[in-house]
């Protein structure tokens, strides 16, 4: 309690003296209380976490804000940004908010079918959905770790991954009931952020990180190796081509492709652009998109590793991609935007 | 004991013997103050402000409508936009120009060299990614050179500006055109300011020389404005002085009379020659926007003036045998109903002076309440008296011989005073009424700034709105002020807050960006993370936001010395009145609604406590011991206001003038309805001659909605004042008509006398007064907007008053006993 009165001095009291100075002080305490409460009402010294789980406020210009990833549910698009934003779209040009508990930035958002669906975020949020995204419920929120989740991989209904900063891996077996953290010393020594995580071909799980980590789980999760990169900056995202390859991309416009993680032998992708790229997905068997700073937009073919570069609209980041109807639908720091076919 | 007479005679009784008693002692001296007012009229500044948008109001707050640190938001603010007619403005070309436009502005004598912005100044920074780390750097590093760049320097330059988000600010959208923004150096008077607008118009129009065919500038700013408005006041003289030439030709014609249209114009002429002079002796100046104050004195006094010709005539014609036996009997009969109604309209105008807070507005109402008084002095002394020395054959022969070219008019009037025609008239009014007072909702209240007033050469209206449309970012910019406990650009929860209020408002209609301390901090957050959009939220960490804010210059205005204040830049598409109501009220909403998420959390403070924090820290003289002695240093929510800007200054005046307009008609009407009944005294009479005026001033505010012309500062004086005096010419109309009723008259013959004695001098100065405008309008060859209402004005009035009196009469005026006394003695 902030407000103190100024305390006679007691010096060496009596027992009786001890009482009346007591209740003398009880009294004065009484007073100066009751005058606090007149002036500003009297507080509760109950303490209370400063961050609690919010309704995410729901504003017209959701769309228009930072929207983080996008993904096609196969019924719809399902978009997750800042304060806690999630969108759905049934062309990706309209795009209608929903309801959901958290305002914290949302980062990540995967589908194991139409309806069941995992969103992660900053204070190590992660919601759900059972009804292809019309309602949300929280399912982990930890402030006090001040690290976000970044992805999130579901290898079933049941069993999902996410990862996020300074080296937080959770994992659920229960459809995400409970969430424990993953320890391994592929993530804990240095405590990097690990941006993506990424299910291959082979049912292998892909980690990608600053410092160009890589880390492969072949045991569906249970024990996790790190590899040799073929890079040493960030790497942001990756995505998997057939028969247990991948595609890694991420600072400065690097990008490298291997037919088998577990082998290495990662090739590099002439992209033509020193941008950063925040995002890669695979929009087809026969195309991957690589999105990132400036707008950024470069089609990979995994096949012969050509690639082409298409001009983004907004001029600043994308963060993800996905194909819609043909189109390609990206988000990014201005919001969601439907660019059109893509050859 | 004889009864105590009324007060209208004892008036008229205390002031013939002033005016009428020593004849040429009176006409000397009005002579010699005609001649020492005609001189100070002449030492009248007519001198246009450059703060005329400068009010406080009680949205924008007191106080707060300002920063003067802010080179937008000062008076004294100029705006230089350099533009080139090639792809973009990353030249080599385009940018030694501007740079040295920017060193010439900052070194100009008379400037702020600290108020000086462009893509130059070192102020402006962004944050890029680097391998590894993040580096902040101004846009335009200090060592580039122009004439030396290259293509990536020049490439990087653009990358920059968009990193820093200067586009709509010191960039155009098309990337064609940048800004340079300064201010006059703080105590300049407005005369220097004055002077630097034409030096900066000057320098940079030499900066883009030779070249300007590839090369174009603009200025814009309340200096240049200034500038731009008093360079076409010569202009005006030549089409001022046809106009009065055409006016009193007219009137001589339609008055029948070359000798009672001469001293008609002379008067009028003599009652704006006093009505600047008295400006000038009060110490006030006149803005050019303003001009058309004239035009209203010029309108009051031939109207009424024409009056007291007729009235001359109608008492020479009626057997009086000497002009000053005709001009004491008029004088006697209408100086007070006439003197009465214009001075009520001239303290109802005062009265919009003392309480307006729009300067413009101000002195714009001044100078019309000034024009009223002197038209009631000079047709109430001065004309009268040159009348009395008139012989009256040759007018009053002249009148009733030769061609009649109102008869027509005036029949047609008197066609009105059927049941049929009457019932018609009134039907057709209240549709018209009901019509314009639906479209007038539509009025909007807008600043004089906007309006028509310059020069037909003048390039400033073209600048200006070229400067706006391509830099929405700085001209339309309201600022939030948000208020929050010492040293808290660094606490995540205050930030967070302040972050919630920015996005809310980014989402009210009308906003098209915001800037603010928590966006900027998570722009650095997100370079500290390599760049990546999923690190672009607010640190928790106290150490690593002291890190992030570090990059960003105070200069940007994002948040104040001792980090109590973490203002919002509201970047507006358009400044509706509807988008700062909105605003306002999201801003009142997000105060409730986050105050109380807020003592939710933090149990120890409360709604009493934070509101007695903010008094310590804004008025701690006035807490009692007790409460002095409380630790008031615990964390509380935000709270956040609309401060200022030079859009939220737009708005503000606006909302001002919006409120003053509706209160000033309504007090006119009030106080002219109290002068109707006391001069008339009955509610009749009232309502007879009230609802012409009001159909009429409906009729022009709906005129006015339906053109897109807004109630200016300078229009609503004039407005009010010609509601005052079409009120007196209905006055005079409606007593004639009653005392010939009253004398046993039908209505249709009591109207056409009307018609034929005040009606007259109503047609002739309308008529008057529409020709000389006209022809005024003519010679300039430039539509100016005072003159066309005003044109407007007369005609929608004197409509009003032909057609709806009489039928009005028709259904209220029965047998009536006379109630004007008219003093014989």
């Amino acid at each position: 309690m902030p407000a103190t009165p100024d305390r006679p001095v007691l010096a060496l009291p009596s027992s009786r003296h001890l009482l009346l100075a007591v209740a003398a002080l009880s009294l004065i305490g009484v007073a100066i209380g009751g005058a606090r409460a007149q002036d500003a009402a009297a507080p509760s010294a109950e303490p209370t976490p400063i961050y609690q789980p919010r309704a995410a406020d729901l504003e017209p210009l959701a769309s228009k804000g930072l929207m983080l990833d996008v993904v096609d549910t196969g019924k719809r698009l399902i978009a997750v940004g800042d304060r806690g934003h999630i969108l759905a779209s049934i062309d990706g040009q309209k795009w209608a908010q929903v309801t959901v508990p958290v305002r914290s930035a949302l980062t990540a958002v995967r589908f194991v079918d139409a309806e069941h669906g995992w969103a992660v975020g900053h204070d190590a949020v992660v919601v759900a959905t059972v009804d292809g995204g019309k309602t949300w419920q929280l399912q982990n929120f930890q402030p006090e770790l001040e690290k976000p989740l970044l992805d999130i991989e579901f290898l079933d209904a049941n069993t999902g991954f996410a990862v996020g900063g300074f080296g937080l891996v959770l994992r659920t077996e229960d459809g995400g009931g409970n969430w424990e953290p993953v320890s391994s010393p592929a993530f804990d020594t240095d405590e990097l952020n690990l941006y993506s995580i990424t299910r291959l071909a082979d049912g292998d799980l892909l980690v990608t990180g600053e410092q160009g980590r890589l880390v492969l789980s072949s045991d569906r999760g249970r024990t996790w190796k790190r590899l040799k990169s073929p890079v040493n900056s960030t790497l942001f995202g990756a995505v998997a081509v057939p028969g247990g390859g991948a595609l890694v991309c991420g600072l400065r416009g690097k990008a490298y492709l291997t037919r088998d993680v577990r082998a290495g032998a990662w090739r590099a992708l002439d992209t033509g652009t020193s941008a950063a790229f925040y995002g890669c997905t695979a929009l087809d068997r026969a195309r991957i998109a690589l999105v990132g700073d400036n707008g950024t937009i470069v089609i990979a073919d995994p096949a012969s590793l050509a690639t082409r570069k298409l001009t983004g609209e907004s001029g600043t980041a994308y963060s993800s991609a996905t194909l819609w109807q043909s189109s390609l639908v990206v988000s990014g720091e201005r919001g969601l935007q439907s660019l059109g076919r893509v050859r | 004991m004889a009864a105590r007479l009324p007060l209208d005679v004892r008036l008229v009784r205390a002031i013939e013997p002033l005016i009428f008693a020593r004849r040429p002692f009176t006409l000397a001296l009005l002579a010699l103050l005609t001649v020492l007012l005609g001189w100070q009229a002449t030492r009248l500044t007519v001198t246009a402000a450059d703060d005329r948008e400068h009010v406080a109001s009680t949205v924008i707050q007191d106080g707060a409508d300002a920063d003067p640190a802010d080179p937008a938001d000062a008076p004294g603010r100029i705006r230089i936009a350099l533009s080139t007619r090639g792809n973009d403005l990353y030249t080599a070309g385009f940018l030694f120009r501007l740079k040295t436009l920017t060193e010439a502005v900052g070194a100009m004598p008379g400037i702020d060299p600290a108020s000086v912005r462009s893509l130059f100044s070192p102020a402006l920074r962004y944050v890029e990614v680097v391998e590894g780390a993040y580096r902040g750097a101004s846009v335009i590093p200090e060592d580039f050179v122009p004439t030396a760049a290259t293509p990536p320097q020049l490439a990087k330059i653009r990358a920059s500006v968009i990193d820093a988000e200067l586009i709509g600010q010191y960039v155009s959208a098309d990337q064609r055109s940048a800004l340079i923004e300064a201010r006059a150096r703080a105590g300049a008077t407005a005369a220097e300011r004055r002077q630097l607008a034409r030096r900066l118009d000057a320098a940079a129009r030499a900066v883009i020389g030779s070249a300007g065919s590839d090369f174009s500038v603009a200025v814009s700013g309340g200096p240049a404005l200034a500038v731009a408005l008093e360079a076409g006041l010569p202009a005006l003289a030549r089409p001022a002085a046809i106009g009065a030439a055409v006016m009193a030709i007219v009137l001589m014609t339609l008055l029948g009379s070359p000798t009672l249209g001469l001293l008609v114009s002379a008067g009028a002429l003599v009652a704006v020659t006093w009505q600047l002079g008295l400006l000038k002796l009060v110490g006030a100046a006149l803005d050019p926007q303003a001009i058309g104050v004239v035009l209203v004195t010029l309108a009051a006094a031939v109207l009424q003036g024409a009056q007291v010709a007729v009235g001359w005539r109608r008492e020479a014609a009626g057997g009086h045998r000497s002009g000053f036996e005709a001009s004491l009997q008029s004088w006697r009969r209408l100086a007070i109903p006439a003197a009465s109604a214009l001075l009520a309209t001239a303290a109802a105008v005062f009265a919009l002076a003392v309480i307006a807070k729009l300067p413009l507005l101000r002195q714009t109402a001044l100078a019309v309440a000034l024009g009223l008084v002197a038209v009631v002095i000079v047709n109430g002394s001065l004309l009268p008296l040159l009348l009395s020395r008139v012989g009256t054959t040759a007018p009053a022969r002249s009148a009733s011989g030769g061609r009649d070219l109102l008869a027509p008019l005036v029949a047609i009037g008197g066609a009105v005073t059927g049941w049929v025609p009457a019932i018609g008239v009134l039907i057709v009014a209240a549709m018209i009424f009901g019509g314009s007072a639906w479209q007038s909702r539509e009025l909007s209240a807008g600043l004089a700034a906007d309006q028509a007033g310059f020069p037909s050469a003048s390039r400033y209206p073209a600048d200006a709105a070229a400067i706006a449309r391509q830099f929405p970012r700085s001209a339309h910019r309201l600022t939030v002020r948000v208020s929050t406990a010492p040293d808290s650009c660094t606490r995540a929860e205050t930030l967070e807050q302040v972050d919630r209020l920015a996005w809310q408002l980014a989402n009210v209609p009308g906003v098209s960006g915001t800037a603010s301390l928590p966006q900027a901090t998570r722009r650095v957050l997100t370079a500290f993370s390599e760049g990546s959009p999923k690190f672009r939220v607010l640190a928790r960490n106290r150490e690593t936001l002291t890190q992030a804010i570090a990059p960003i210059p105070v200069e940007n205005r994002l948040f104040n010395g001792d980090c109590s204040e973490l203002p919002i830049q509201l970047f507006l598409n358009d400044e509706r009145p509807v988008t700062l109501a909105a605003l306002a009220e999201r801003v009142t909403a997000f105060n409730g609604s986050n105050a109380a998420e807020f003592y939710d959390i933090h149990k120890d403070v409360d709604a009493a406590y934070c509101a007695l924090q903010r008094k310590a820290r804004t008025d701690p003289g006035s807490l009692t011991k007790a409460q002095a002695r409380l630790d008031l240093g615990l964390a509380c929510p935000v709270q956040a206001e609309l401060a200022g800007g030079p859009a939220g200054q737009r708005l503000a005046a606006r909302e001002a003038l919006a409120d003053v307009s509706v209160q000033a008609l309504i007090g006119l009407l009030a106080v002219l309805a109290l002068a109707v009944w006391w001069l008339l005294g009955d509610a009749a009479s009232v309502i007879a001659i009230l609802v012409p005026t009001v159909l009429a001033t409906v009729v022009m505010q709906a005129l006015m909605s339906l053109l897109g012309l807004p109630i200016t500062a300078v229009g609503l004086p004039q407005l009010v004042a010609l509601l005052g005096v079409s009120l007196v010419a209905n006055l005079l109309l409606f007593s004639d008509l009653r005392q010939s009723m009253a004398g046993g008259a039908a209505v249709a013959l009591a109207w056409t006398r009307s018609l034929d004695g005040a009606g007259r001098a109503v047609l002739a100065a309308s008529l008057a007064l529409m020709a000389g405008g006209l022809a005024g309008l003519a010679a300039t060859g430039d539509g100016r907007q005072a003159v066309l209402l005003m044109i407007a004005a007369v005609a929608v009035h004197g409509l009003c008053s032909w057609l709806l009196l009489p039928a009005i009469g028709r259904f209220l005026l029965t047998e009536r006993k006379p109630e004007i006394v008219v003093p014989r003695y």
